[in-house]
């Protein structure tokens, strides 16, 4: 057998080199990133192995990766759920928030102490949380024709100030900190991993991407996701404008308030201002990365996860400061849209070829 | 005891006035921008990164602020550039790209400061912008407090409304710029190269929000913090929303917004009952309101959000 029909029996989309842009592109967003290091005399292949080590060094490095992944999955489905729709919702933030808030009045109300009703509460409280929040943009859209990006922005910010307001009044516990009260044991997400801080919440997690999934195959999935490819047909065709909104926002808040019950209950076990370090936001970028497909947001949510774990580790033994990662997650996103500029001139110069040899066989 | 409360009016409404220069700057870049048909949602993090840019250039040279003003712009205008090759010349979603500059400039600004300035003690300061007094202007009682004793910024912004309505209604370019955002196939059709006018737009409303955000970092506080911003570059998009593209518009929306987040500032002063966060809530909260109670009414641009493709042959 030759090397050439060996080459010829991979598939057609492997042989491309199109669809090998994204990940080249992606690459230079660490080369930028040893730059930015480089520039302040930071030894980056040092840094570089140390945030490797941090994510994958140790059992306790990868189970906080498979932790934080359970966080940016659902924020990460929440998002793509939203834009595969074309409703912009950048309020995960907020709406992880209200969640938590959910999770922990379940868990230090009295019906957070009745082992198995308890985690079922706590998620069912902190999914209607983050929806109930985020029907708030949703209804200001359908009703009031309110630009749900400027509004779900801004209520990121009016739910951080709300939770602040909480813990530093009726929800504070006794004590000098601005904390809840702690959830009751039985309202705390089982360890799965012992020794380690992965908690069952990765469950929850795996449930939503599957979910997520068969979504698009019902018949509300199907509405939805119609009304935001062609709002003129869809309306043609007898859907709900209105309600497909709503829908929309409802199973998206959702699931951002599923991150904030989980964050709760499976890691912190108490309110706190701060609870998440910007999932809502990341979120974002993982939904554009991932294509709004549940399985491109899981691997991207992984890989995301992986940097952060990572950056933290950079942080305790380099001082380099954490915001490295979120960075980092940006320019991947950035250099991924960029790396178009690739395949576009790729696709002119392929035209540019077949009109040559056109030409030459019309001679 | 009247001439107190007349004192502490003047007072707001001064405050009020520079509340508003940031949003000023921002909201009036992005109607630039929005009417060349590019809806640039990276504006808040085009701030962040003059806020950085400005501070770290006064900074380095030991209070110039002419330094520091014009590295806020290029930093910012930097990354309108990377805006205007996403959504104008590979044409991706403009609100993916918007959003990916958001987040790269909120994270950059961050990382840098922290890379630059380290965690140290005291967090490095510069002086505060000196305030100019307008002659003879400033001495007219009450108004004189409120418009003209500012820092030069406040003047510039305020400046900014004639000059941005002059140079969109009047003049070729900024004719150039409505055609390309209105029907850019009409634009090209009569020689306008739409993606120059495009790149154009979307710089110049970058360069400004590098400004507005300087002014958090040079005039508000001294120095520079993670998201000093808050939030103002999209409250900025609100306004633009609210003002209807229009420079005048635009300006009451800012002076407005400034007045009220002024006001619950000054009653946060005061020790009133009201817990402070449902006061700091209120700059989020009335931009969604007004959006609210206007959306209906506006119509955007023809072709904001909409990629110019010219059909090929």
């Amino acid at each position: 057998m030759s090397l050439v029909t060996t080459l010829s029996q991979i598939p057609k989309k492997m042989r491309d080199v199109r669809t090998y842009v994204p990940f080249a592109s992606a690459s230079l967003a660490f080369v930028v990133g040893a730059a930015i290091l480089a520039s302040t005399d930071i030894d980056v292949g040092r840094a570089y192995t140390i945030m490797f080590r941090g994510a994958f060094g140790s059992i306790f490095g990868i189970a906080d990766v498979l932790v934080k992944t359970i966080s940016l999955v659902l924020t990460g489905l929440a998002v793509s759920v939203a834009f595969k729709c074309r409703q912009w919702n950048i309020g995960a933030e907020g709406q992880l928030l209200m969640g938590a808030l959910g999770g922990t009045l379940v868990g230090i109300s009295l019906v957070g102490a009745v082992p198995g009703l308890a985690i079922f509460l706590v998620l069912l409280l902190s999914f209607a949380f983050g929806s109930l929040f985020a029907l708030v943009p949703a209804i200001l859209k359908v009703k009031f024709g309110v630009n749900e990006v400027i509004s779900t922005v801004l209520l990121n910010f009016v739910a951080i100030l709300f939770i602040s307001f909480l813990l530093h009044g009726p929800l504070k516990a006794p004590g000098f900190n601005p904390y809840s009260p702690a959830i009751s044991d039985a309202s705390e997400m089982p360890i799965i991993l012992p020794g380690t801080r992965l908690h069952a919440g990765i469950f929850v997690a795996v449930a939503a991407t599957v979910g997520v999934y068969y979504l698009w195959k019902t018949k509300i999935g199907f509405e939805i996701k119609s009304v935001g490819a062609n709002i003129n047909a869809a309306r043609y065709a007898g859907m709900s404008i209105t309600k497909s909104t709503l829908v929309t926002f409802v199973i998206s808040g959702g699931l951002a308030g599923l991150a904030g019950g989980l964050l709760v209950s499976g890691v912190q076990h108490f309110l706190i201002e701060g609870i998440s370090p910007g999932y809502g936001f990341i979120a974002v970028i993982i939904a554009l990365l991932g294509r709004q497909h549940p399985i491109g947001v899981a691997v991207v949510a992984f890989f995301f996860s992986v940097l952060m774990t990572g950056s933290e580790t950079m942080y305790r033994s380099l001082s380099i400061p954490t915001a490295f990662a979120t960075t980092l997650q940006a320019l991947v996103l950035v250099f991924v849209l960029v790396g178009q500029l690739f395949i576009i001139w790729l696709n002119k110069r392929q035209t540019r070829r077949l009109d040559l040899k056109e030409k030459w066989l019309a001679k | 005891m009247a001439g107190e409360i007349e004192a502490i009016i003047i007072g707001v409404l001064a405050s009020g006035v520079r509340l508003s220069t940031p949003i000023l700057f921002a909201a009036l870049g992005e109607s630039i921008a929005e009417r060349s048909g590019v809806l640039n949602l990276g504006i808040e993090g085009m701030m962040l990164i003059g806020a950085f840019a400005g501070f770290m250039g006064t900074y380095l040279t030991g209070g110039n602020y002419v330094v520091g003003i014009l590295m806020a712009l290029g930093a910012a205008a930097g990354l309108a550039m990377l805006m205007g090759l996403m959504s104008i010349t590979i044409k991706t979603n403009q609100l993916a790209a918007g959003l990916a500059i958001w987040l790269l400039g909120t994270g950059l600004a961050a990382l840098l400061y922290r890379l630059y300035f380290g965690v140290r003690t005291a967090a490095p300061s510069v002086d505060l912008m000196p305030k100019i007094d307008i002659p003879v202007l400033s001495s007219a009682p009450g108004i004189g407090e409120v418009l003209f004793s500012h820092d030069p910024l406040v003047y510039i912004a305020l400046l900014l409304v004639p000059v941005t309505y002059f140079f969109i209604s009047r003049t070729n370019l900024g004719l150039k710029i409505r055609t390309v955002g209105e029907n850019p196939k009409q634009a090209d059709a009569l020689g306008v190269n739409v993606d120059k006018i495009r790149y154009l737009a979307v710089i110049l409303g970058g360069a400004l929000a590098g400004v507005g955000g300087a002014y958090f970092s040079l005039i508000q506080t001294g120095y520079f913090l993670e998201n000093i911003t808050g939030g103002v570059g999209w409250i900025a998009l609100a306004m633009v929303i609210f003002g209807r593209w229009k420079a005048y518009w635009i300006a009451a929306g800012a002076l407005i917004f400034g007045m009220i987040d002024s006001f619950q500032l000054a009653l946060q002063a005061t020790g009133t009952n009201i817990p402070f966060q449902f006061l700091l809530m209120l700059p989020y909260l009335i931009p969604i309101a007004i959006l609210a109670a206007t959306s209906k009414k506006t119509r955007a641009p023809a072709s904001l959000a909409i990629p110019y493709r010219r059909t090929e042959r």
